[in-house]
């Protein structure tokens, strides 16, 4: 027996056919345990915890992915917004500038009518005056006429109711119209 | 005082078999963790991507904790041994601690030591095989083929030391916690709640630690050096 300490039914260390025997069996316990902790806690709890984290990881790229798309859209949105407001500026710029050449032609044309209007209303008020004149004239001749015949009929020769009526005219020709 | 493996003797097919304190231990401590993965495998359905329990949370950072441990060990490429060593890192620490519950360590025997250490070597020199080829015996011959003997002895030495360090250890605070319960009864109220804190926790998860940290560091070298 190569026993350094043996003592019946106890032994602390032996090296012997037993140490064999018992390192054997240690090894298949330690086997069997290895793989059954293996198969019932390490492994499924391993396969837990890394689905886990692919499946958080799938989130975060697709939680990156889609600020991506959102940013894309924000860009795509504030570019439009940017568009429409240059497009809005440019039609409100160039209907100003329309109205204002409206305007000026239609203050241009009203002036122009204006000036028409204006312009018959003179010519008009210098032929009334002239026809005003006309009447008047034969107003007078006629009642220098008149006036002319009372006085003949009164003395007067010839001479002097020439003189009158010339004097008459010559009065006649003075007047001024106004209005 | 008698600091031994009680055994019966068991005729199995003309073999004598020792049917220890160290071998009913040792069930006794695969039966609790296979309970426990038991349990975990059945409430592994119910966990949530947040953890909700502290059951969840413990599981969760043992698992992470082995499994970072080995990935930075050895690798990446590698992590799979984390199915290997996650099983020996809980056989070993409850192993050391249940001389705390008053039975006898499993690994204050050397059974139970050389068991966990021929694993390793197998492993170290499988894994050099597998990954050096020929590469794995040239490296006995160098620097020069005069060391061939010492080469081996190193290689040898490595299994001895790393059970005979967790065996010298675990059965050292065995013998000291046997000894300190001779003390008179008035004392056994604090002194060996404070030994047994030093020799079955500190020591037992320092012991497991150092176990597991040099079989990974031995393996991973081996491949790395291929």
């Amino acid at each position: 027996m190569n026993s350094f300490f043996l003592t019946v039914g106890s032994y602390v260390l032996t090296l012997d056919k037993s140490l064999l025997i018992d390192i054997a069996i240690q090894l298949l316990n330690t086997c069997v345990l290895c793989a059954i902790l293996s198969f019932l806690l390490y492994k499924p709890v391993l396969k837990f915890m890394n689905a886990r984290k692919e499946r958080i990881a799938g989130d975060l790229k697709n939680a990156e992915i889609t600020m991506q798309n959102a940013n894309e859209k924000l860009k795509e949105y504030n570019d439009l917004i940017a568009e429409m407001q240059a497009k809005r500026n440019g039609i409100f710029e160039q209907y100003t500038k329309e109205a204002n050449e409206n305007k000026q032609l239609i203050i241009e044309e009203a002036k122009r009518e204006a000036n028409e209007i204006k312009a018959r209303a003179k010519l008009q008020i210098e032929r009334e005056q002239e026809k005003a004149k006309d009447k008047i004239r034969l107003e007078i001749i006629e009642t220098s006429n008149l006036i002319a015949s009372k006085v003949i009929a009164g003395a007067l020769d010839d001479k002097k109711q020439t003189k009158l009526i010339d004097e008459c005219i010559k009065d006649l020709g003075d007047v001024k119209w106004e209005g | 005082m008698d600091f031994g493996s009680k055994y019966i003797p068991i005729e199995i097919g003309g073999l004598t078999v020792r049917l220890s304190e160290t071998i009913i231990d040792t069930w006794i401590v695969m039966a609790v963790l296979i309970v426990l993965a038991i349990i975990v495998r059945i409430k592994l359905n119910r966990f949530t991507d947040v953890p909700q329990t502290r059951f969840q949370n413990f599981i969760e950072t043992i698992v992470e904790s082995m499994d970072n441990f080995v990935e930075s060990s050895m690798g990446v490429k590698y992590k799979y041994f984390g199915n290997w060593f996650f099983g020996v890192f809980a056989f070993i620490l409850l192993s050391n601690l249940s001389g705390l519950f008053g039975f006898r360590p499993p690994t204050a025997d050397l059974g139970t030591t050389a068991a966990l250490a021929l694993t390793t070597f197998v492993l170290i020199h499988f894994m050099g095989i597998i990954t050096g080829k020929l590469g794995y015996f040239k490296g006995y011959f160098e620097p020069i083929p005069f060391l061939l003997p010492l080469n081996i002895i190193s290689e040898i030495a490595t299994p001895v030391s790393l059970s005979f360090r967790l065996f010298g250890n675990i059965l050292g605070g065995s013998i000291i916690m046997g000894l300190v319960y001779t003390i008179p009864m008035w004392l056994r109220v604090w002194v060996p709640s404070v030994l047994h804190i030093y020799f079955d926790v500190f020591a037992g998860c320092l012991q497991t630690f150092v176990f597991v940290m040099l079989s990974m560091a031995f393996i991973g070298d081996k491949i790395s050096e291929e």
